[in-house]
């Protein structure tokens, strides 16, 4: 009992994706999170704090999940939780609009034996289709609190706040409820709870301690007689093939096939439904039939066979214009600000000497072009979080899947991709969404062909010199360059590196919601600040790097040719002299590993014009020809994906096999192409 | 349409509705249950001792689970080919591929009566 004043009462989320647990989530615990990731696995761990009653409460947010079976790590993560006793209470989020579907996941969660309340979640819109629920019934019927919410306006939080605390300290009254599987099966669970119990005798009775977890013996023999994979091995591995407890099961298994003629998980299932059905048949009244909801009209022009796409296309291209025109001006504006600060620096901390070129041209110069495009970032992903809240993505999933299909991959790999034109870093993190391990890694690894707001510089400056007539075709042309390589490989992974069929495409289509500015707000933060954090750490030591290799030896010309920086630059000017590129070309692309900008920035460090654009354009056009130069930027969007990127794909894959493929495979792919631009145009006699 | 036939899902036309009967295709009967040992089969990443083999219910369950069990009602609220569909069911909506949406095995509400 936690009546210790002290210690926290631990509070886990479960339910539905789409129940709006995530709402309810920011509503109790508002800015006070910390986003992390459950241990041994690329899942998402949402932690928070709130106060109520004098009482802190710590809340964890589990991964949504339609029921808890041992098919998917989230499913996984939340039954281990939950058994493992970590929570005093779990609160169950339901979406009252789509009570039936959503009960199933509690009948299991019950079965696990932990305190519930059950936050009641979408009141409106369920009032809205015309459903009243009798909740009072409700709770007596599924023996656990039950708190009518709104979480999109914040309705009800306090009142679920007090229902958890009175259930964590026994105050109020929780009786759980058994679904009753019927007169055999009950039987059988009987003699394994039994069989189970006598293997664990000298524990605590009434749960199976051998097993890894607290779950309750009921639980370990339902889920045995489901077939449930995990449960079956933990039970061979504790008590050995030979064991009673195996026996008693091979038993019941063939006593039980024998009464009903199929599989008991369906029967197990079946009647699961069935309770729940008889639960909703007593509670939940419908006023009038809606089988076609606004949601389905509006689904009836956006996902039409005519419409769909041109619809889908319009809200593409008004994202982009949005972030390429919109962003253009707060980005002017932070550029001044930098080189405000830089001639502020340069000119105030002028000794000792080195230092004063660390501050300016290592960190501020460094890091300085990299801020410059957290406008365009911010707002592209506001735009995603817009599309998201509001219910498009899935049908922006369900119009690509068919393409996707085609590519090899998930229709949920369109949003992953979509992301990747912004930032790769949380991109990537993105195809946590995608079931597939296969599906998974052919994402990432094509993702950084996705040509993110980071090399726009470099195909600005580069379209600029080169290009001045026709910049915004030949930045197009590259993007496209990007997507088609992007699908070359994905067909190219999936036919030789991950064979097999792809995930059937099943989705759930959630209504259409109108966002509200705070939820969009959070969604936007949440992954802009990834790239903050990210870029800032790595950027920030990648910019001292270099500004060490340009400064060293000590007393020559910051990023001259005889700097280390220029050394290293001739070492490999070898390499990239097919491509029609020379040593500086060498040092801004190797300078570019860290963030895909500093190609930009380096590149005025190695003239010694500091960040004169126009005057790396003029240097530029002394060493570069139109030809090289469209080389060099298709080198840039393909080679290796940036620094933080990898980490972030090391992160995800988990594997420094796969992070060093993608490095290895872009470059390989990157040399490819500017050879054969070098070398074909060469032929075509347009250059050098 | 006689009514004892089944229809694949995916045949089935925007506002058509029946019963979900069966789930096609994603598993076979064997000896239920009557090896009384284990045997090592691959789970995932590791190899574990299993008593039955996985007989790829994966997709069964999360059908299950989203709300697609025998005998629940389904409407069809899009199906414009090619591409996935959109379905009603438990009042929530789902879309399927049509590789999915062909095992689902449904039986047709009489025709001319609409579920009101």
């Amino acid at each position: 009992m936690p009546d210790d004043l002290d210690r926290p009462i631990t509070i886990a989320l479960a339910g539905n994706p789409n129940a709006g647990k995530t709402t309810v989530f920011n509503n109790l615990t508002g800015s006070r999170q910390h986003v992390g990731n459950w241990a041994g696995v690329t899942v998402e761990k949402k932690e928070g704090q709130a106060r109520y009653g004098g009482r802190l409460l710590s809340v964890v947010d589990l991964p949504g999940t339609y029921s808890l079976t041992a098919y998917s790590a989230e499913e996984i993560i939340v039954r281990d939780y939950v058994a493992e006793g970590e929570a005093d209470v779990v609160i169950d989020i339901v979406d009252a609009s789509n009570i039936e579907r959503n009960l199933y996941l509690t009948t299991q969660i019950m079965e696990l034996g932990v305190p519930i309340v059950m936050a009641l979640n979408m009141m409106d819109v369920a009032e809205g289709r015309g459903v009243t629920i009798d909740t009072d019934l409700l709770s007596e019927l599924l023996g656990m609190p039950v708190v009518p919410m709104v979480g999109v306006r914040n309705r009800g939080t306090d009142v679920l706040k007090e229902t958890v605390l009175s259930t964590a300290l026994g105050t109020a009254r929780v009786r759980p409820i058994r679904v009753n599987y019927g007169r055999e099966i009950e039987e059988e669970i009987g003699k394994l709870e039994a069989a189970l119990d006598l293997e664990e005798s000298g524990r605590a009775p009434g749960t199976s301690g051998g097993l890894s977890g607290g779950y309750s013996s009921r639980w370990v023999a339902l889920k045995l007689l489901e077939e449930d994979p995990r449960v079956e091995s933990d039970v061979v591995d504790a008590f050995g093939p030979d064991s009673a407890v195996v026996r008693t099961l091979s038993e019941s298994r063939r006593h039980l096939f024998a009464i009903f003629g199929e599989d008991i998980e369906t029967v197990i299932v079946d009647n699961r439904y069935g309770f729940v059905a008889g639960i909703t048949k007593e509670t939940v009244r419908r006023e009038f039939e809606e089988p076609v909801t606004t949601s389905d009209r509006i689904d009836g022009v956006l996902t039409s066979r005519i419409l769909g796409f041109p619809f889908f296309a319009l809200f593409m291209w008004l994202m982009f214009f949005l972030t390429f025109f919109l962003g253009k001006y707060p980005m002017h504006w932070i550029d001044r600000l930098v080189r405000l600060l830089s001639d502020l620096v340069a000119s105030n901390i002028v000794s000792p000497a080195w230092l004063n070129s660390l501050l300016v041209n290592g960190v501020i110069g460094g890091v300085g072009s990299v801020l410059v495009f957290l406008p365009q970032i911010f707002i592209i992903f506001i735009c995603i979080s817009i599309l998201e809240d509001t219910g498009y993505m899935a049908r922006a999933a369900f119009i690509m899947d068919r393409i996707m299909h085609w590519l090899g991959l998930h229709g949920k790999s369109f949003i992953p991709m979509l992301m990747g034109f912004g930032c790769n870093v949380p991109a990537v993190m993105a195809t946590r969404t995608l079931e597939s391990e296969k599906d998974r890694m052919i994402t990432i690894l094509v993702n950084p062909l996705m040509s993110c707001t980071a090399r726009l510089p470099v195909y600005a400056l580069f379209t600029a010199a080169f290009f001045a007539a026709n910049q915004g075709t030949v930045t197009f042309s590259l993007y496209l360059l990007g997507i088609i390589l992007a699908v070359a490989m994905a067909k190219l992974f999936r036919k030789f590196l991950f064979p097999g069929e792809s995930e059937p495409f099943v989705m759930e289509l959630p209504p259409y919601r109108v966002p509200t500015f705070r939820g969009t707000m959070i969604h936007m933060w949440e992954r802009g600040s990834l790239f903050l954090r990210k870029a800032g750490t790595v950027i920030l030591a990648g910019s001292v790097v270099i500004w060490l290799l340009c400064y060293l030896p000590p007393g020559v010309r910051y990023g001259s040719s005889v700097s280390v920086a220029g050394r290293i630059g001739h070492v490999l000017e070898p390499l990239v002299k097919p491509l029609g590129f020379d040593w500086r070309a060498a040092v801004a692309l190797l300078f570019g590993f860290v963030a895909k900008e500093i190609v930009v920035s380096t590149y005025g460090t190695l003239f010694g014009v500091g960040g004169n654009r126009a005057a790396i354009s003029t240097q530029l056009q002394r060493v570069f020809t139109p030809l090289t130069a469209y080389g060099f930027m298709a080198f840039t969007l393909i080679y290796t994906p940036c620094a933080a990127t990898l980490a972030v794909i090391k992160r995800e894959t988990g594997s420094w096999r796969w992070t060093a493929f993608a490095v290895g495979y872009s470059f390989a792919l990157a040399w490819l192409i500017a050879f054969m631009i070098y070398r074909v145009g060469l032929l075509f006699g347009a250059g050098r | 349409m006689t009514g004892a036939a089944l229809m694949p899902l995916a045949v089935m036309r925007s506002g058509d509705s029946g019963v979900l009967k069966d789930i096609r295709g994603l598993r076979h009967h064997d000896e239920h249950g009557a090896r009384a040992g284990a045997r090592k089969h691959r789970v995932g990443n590791r190899e574990r001792h299993l008593l039955t083999t996985d007989r790829g219910h994966k997709l069964e369950h999360r059908l299950n689970y989203m709300g697609l069990v025998p005998g629940v009602q389904v409407t069809v609220i899009q199906n414009t080919a090619p591409g996935p569909m959109i379905i009603a069911v438990k009042g929530s909506r789902l879309c399927l591929s049509r590789g999915v949406a062909i095992r689902l095995m449904i039986m047709p509400d009489a025709e001319g009566g609409d579920a009101r």
